[in-house]
C-alpha cells in the first residue's frame, strides 16, 4: 500500500538518434536530456506560438493537439497515484487570468519584501519531498502557458503606470524557472523585456543546473539567478531529480561569468543529526566561490507545510524521509513549522556562518514571522540597514493585481 | 419493499443503484462492506469502484485506496469506524500504514482500543501510532518502542506523543528542570507552557502586600539574566546531543 518513492518514474527521453535538437530561436538540448513526458497536449490556441512550435521539432512523436482542456478538472487535490502521473503529462495552452501577482509571503503575521511573482507554468518535473505543490495543485498535467507575451503586456503595463517604483518579479513560484526553460527559451524573451525596464529586477529560481539556453543574451544588469539550495545529503535525500549541489554552483558560476547577478535561498533548512555539521558545510562552499559582491541576497528560511500535505507526503515519501519524521507544530499562520527555538537556532547559525566568513553577506529570512526577525536579525527587516531597501513599502497595486 | 431512484423494485433494480439510494443511511464503513461483499460475489471491481466514486463522496478522491486498506484492518477497528460515522478524510492515514508495519500498529490498537471512546482520540491514535511506529521502523529501531501492555492502553497515547515530539519533549523537560532548580523569590511560580509553535516562559507572582510585590520584582529583576538564558537558544541552557529520530 505504501509505495515509495520510485525515482524512475521521471526519466530522460532516449530518442533513436543521439544527436542534438536546436530550436526555434536557438538554445541546444541533447535528445538524450530531454525530459520524458508520456503525453504532450497542445491547446489548439496555442498552435502558432514558438513554444509549441519548439515542442513540436523537439517531440515530434508524442504532440497532440487539442480544442478542449484534455482532463476533467477535479473540484479537490490529486492523488498520490495522479500527483505523480502529473509530471509526465504536458499541455501547453494560454493562460486566461492574470500573470502578475503578488508573492503569497505577503501575508499580516509575516514580513514582506515587495516580491511579485509571475508564474508561466504549473508543476514540476523534479520531484522534492516537501514541494507545497503537492497539497496546492488540481490539475492532472503539468501546465505551461504559451501566451508569455500577454504577461510581458501586464508587466510593460505597470512599469508604465508606476514608472518611479522598482519591482523585483520571480518566475519560480509555482513551476521551477529553470528546468524545462531548455524547452521553453521563456528566459530569453523575459531578459530581453527586462533590458526595457532596468529598474525593475527579474529573479530566476531553480534547483536544476539549466542556464546554457540564456548566457549568451545580452541583459541590463537587473537579471538575477538563484538556486534554492541545500547540503548534498539533503539534495541525495529530500530534493529527487534536482542538480547536484555542485552542479548548481558550478551553473552559477557560469551566470557570473557573464555578468549575471546571483541570488541563493537556503531553503527549506531541514533538520537532522549532523546539520550543523551541513550547513556549515554548505556555506563554506558558498563562500569559498562566490564574493558579497557576487550575491545580491541570501534568504534562509526552515521546512514548512500546509497541514493537509502530510498525508501525501507520508503516502508519496514514506517514513525515511526527514520531512515525515520532522517534529512540526501548528504555527499561528495556519503552517506546520519546526518549533519557533529550534529555527532560531537553525537561522542564527547560518547567519553567523556567512558573517564568520564576510560580514558583507546580505542575508535574510524568507516567509517568517516578525519574532523570528527579531530573535535572529535582533529587530524587523524594516530597520536593518542592510535590508531596507528590500523591504521598503512600495505601493501595493491592490486594484490590479 | 424498496424501490430504486426510477421506481424500479429492488430485485430488478442495479444492486449499485440500490446502494446510491440506502448511501444517505449508510456509514462510509457498510458502504467500504458492501463493496467488499460485492468482490466476493464476483463483481468486477473496476466496475464497482467506478460506479460507487461516481456517488459516494465529494471527496472521491482515494476511495478506493481508503476502501482496501480499511478491509485489511482489524474488523474490530472497522467496526468502530461504522459507529464512530468516520468519513473517507478521517482514514487518510491508513494510505501509509505499510505492510511491513501494519502488524505493529493494529496490535497495539488491540491493546489500546478501549481508549477508543471518542471520535476524536480515536482519530489521533490512529495518526500517531502510524506515525511513530513508521518512522522507528524506519529508523530501524522499532524495538526501542515500548509495547502497548506495558504502558496500558490510557498511557499509550502518551507514549506515543513523547516519541513523536521526543527532542523537542526532552529539551522542554530540561528547561523546566532548569526553571525549578532557579531559588524563586516566593508566592512566584514559573513554568514553560506550548503555545503551537513556540514555548513561552509563564510567570506567576502572588503578593498580599505592596512591600511583598515590590521585594519580589526586585529579586526577579536580579535574576533576569538568570531567567533569560532560556531564551538564548534552542539549546540553552539545556543542550541535548540526543538526535531526532
Amino acid at each position: 500500500m505504501n509505495t515509495r518513492f520510485d525515482g524512475d518514474f521521471l526519466k530522460s527521453e532516449r530518442g533513436s538518434n543521439d544527436g542534438e535538437l536546436v530550436g526555434v530561436t536557438g538554445g541546444a538540448v541533447s535528445n538524450s536530456e530531454l525530459p520524458f513526458f508520456e503525453e504532450i497536449w497542445i491547446a489548439e490556441e496555442s498552435r502558432e506560438t514558438d513554444v509549441a512550435k519548439r515542442f513540436v521539432s523537439l517531440y515530434p512523436n508524442k504532440v497532440r493537439y487539442c480544442a478542449e482542456k484534455p482532463f476533467d478538472l477535479e473540484p479537490t487535490g490529486l492523488t498520490k497515484k495522479e500527483f505523480d502521473a502529473s509530471k509526465r503529462k504536458l499541455w501547453i495552452h494560454p493562460f486566461k487570468g492574470q500573470f502578475f501577482k503578488r508573492c503569497p509571503g505577503a501575508k499580516p503575521n509575516l514580513s514582506c519584501c515587495n516580491y511579485f511573482v509571475l508564474n508561466l507554468g504549473l508543476q514540476c518535473n523534479m520531484n522534492c519531498s516537501y514541494c507545497y505543490l503537492q497539497s496546492y495543485i488540481n490539475s492532472p498535467m503539468t501546465e505551461i502557458y504559451s501566451n508569455i507575451d500577454q504577461a510581458i503586456d501586464e508587466m510593460r503595463q505597470m512599469s508604465a503606470e508606476y514608472p518611479e517604483y522598482s519591482y523585483r518579479v520571480g518566475t519560480g513560484e509555482i513551476v521551477d524557472s529553470l528546468s524545462l526553460d531548455p524547452l521553453t527559451l521563456y528566459s530569453r524573451k523575459l531578459i530581453e523585456f527586462f533590458r526595457t525596464i532596468p529598474h525593475w529586477q527579474l529573479e530566476f529560481k531553480t534547483k536544476s543546473d539549466k542556464v546554457d539556453q540564456f548566457l549568451d543574451v545580452e541583459h541590463a544588469g537587473n537579471v538575477i539567478v538563484s538556486w534554492s539550495v541545500n547540503p548534498q545529503y539533503i539534495v541525495q535525500k529530500e530534493e529527487h531529480l534536482t542538480a547536484s549541489l555542485t552542479d548548481r554552483l558550478l551553473a552559477a558560476q557560469k551566470c557570473r561569468v557573464k555578468g549575471f547577478k546571483l541570488a541563493f535561498h537556503i531553503d527549506p533548512m531541514i533538520w537532522f543529526e549532523e546539520w550543523q555539521k551541513a550547513y556549515a558545510e554548505l556555506v563554506a562552499e558558498i563562500t569559498g566561490r562566490f564574493t558579497p559582491a557576487d550575491i545580491m541576497w541570501i534568504t534562509v528560511g526552515a521546512l514548512r507545510f500546509q497541514p493537509e500535505q502530510r498525508h501525501i507526503m507520508r503516502e508519496r515519501f514514506g517514513f525515511t524521509s526527514l520531512v515525515s519524521q520532522a517534529e512540526m507544530y501548528l504555527s499561528r499562520d495556519g503552517k506546520m513549522r519546526y518549533d519557533s527555538n529550534l529555527r532560531n537556532e537553525m537561522f542564527q547559525f547560518v547567519f553567523s556562518e556567512f558573517k564568520k566568513a564576510d560580514s558583507n553577506y546580505k542575508v535574510t529570512l524568507c516567509m517568517e514571522s516578525r519574532e523570528s526577525w527579531v530573535k535572529t536579525l535582533s529587530g524587523s527587516p524594516s530597520r536593518n540597514p542592510e535590508l531596507q531597501s528590500l523591504f521598503k513599502p512600495i505601493p501595493k497595486p491592490n486594484a490590479r493585481i | 419493499m424498496c424501490s430504486g431512484s426510477s421506481g424500479q423494485s429492488v430485485i430488478d433494480c442495479d444492486p449499485f443503484e440500490f446502494l446510491k439510494c440506502l448511501r444517505p443511511k449508510l456509514t462510509f464503513t457498510q458502504i467500504v462492506w458492501l463493496f467488499g461483499h460485492a468482490m466476493e460475489l464476483g463483481y468486477d471491481r473496476n466496475k464497482a469502484l467506478d460506479r460507487i466514486r461516481l456517488w459516494d463522496s465529494p471527496q472521491r478522491k482515494n476511495w478506493q485506496q481508503t476502501a482496501e486498506a480499511l478491509l485489511t484492518a482489524p474488523i474490530g477497528f472497522q467496526v468502530w469506524t461504522h459507529e464512530k460515522a468516520c468519513e473517507l478524510g478521517d482514514l487518510a492515514p491508513l494510505l501509509y500504514l505499510s505492510n511491513s508495519f501494519s502488524d505493529e500498529v493494529w496490535s497495539r490498537w488491540e491493546i489500546t482500543k478501549q481508549i477508543f471512546a471518542t471520535k476524536q482520540t480515536g482519530l489521533k491514535w490512529l495518526e500517531l501510532a502510524i506515525e511513530v511506529v513508521g518512522i522507528w521502523e524506519a529508523s530501524g529501531k522499532l524495538e526501542d518502542l515500548p509495547v502497548a501492555n506495558s504502558v496500558g492502553a490510557e498511557g499509550d497515547l502518551e507514549v506515543l506523543k513523547d516519541f513523536r515530539f521526543r527532542s523537542s519533549l526532552k529539551q522542554e523537560t530540561q528547561t523546566q528542570a532548569y526553571l525549578n532548580s532557579l531559588s524563586l523569590p516566593r508566592g512566584c511560580r514559573i513554568s514553560l507552557v506550548r503555545e503551537a509553535d513556540q514555548c513561552k516562559l509563564k510567570l506567576q507572582l502572588e503578593a498580599t502586600t505592596k512591600t511583598d510585590f515590590t521585594a519580589s520584582l526586585s529579586k526577579l529583576s536580579i535574576m533576569s539574566d538568570k531567567l533569560g538564558d532560556v531564551f538564548e537558544t534552542a539549546s540553552a541552557p539545556c543542550q541535548t546531543k540526543e538526535s531526532r529520530p
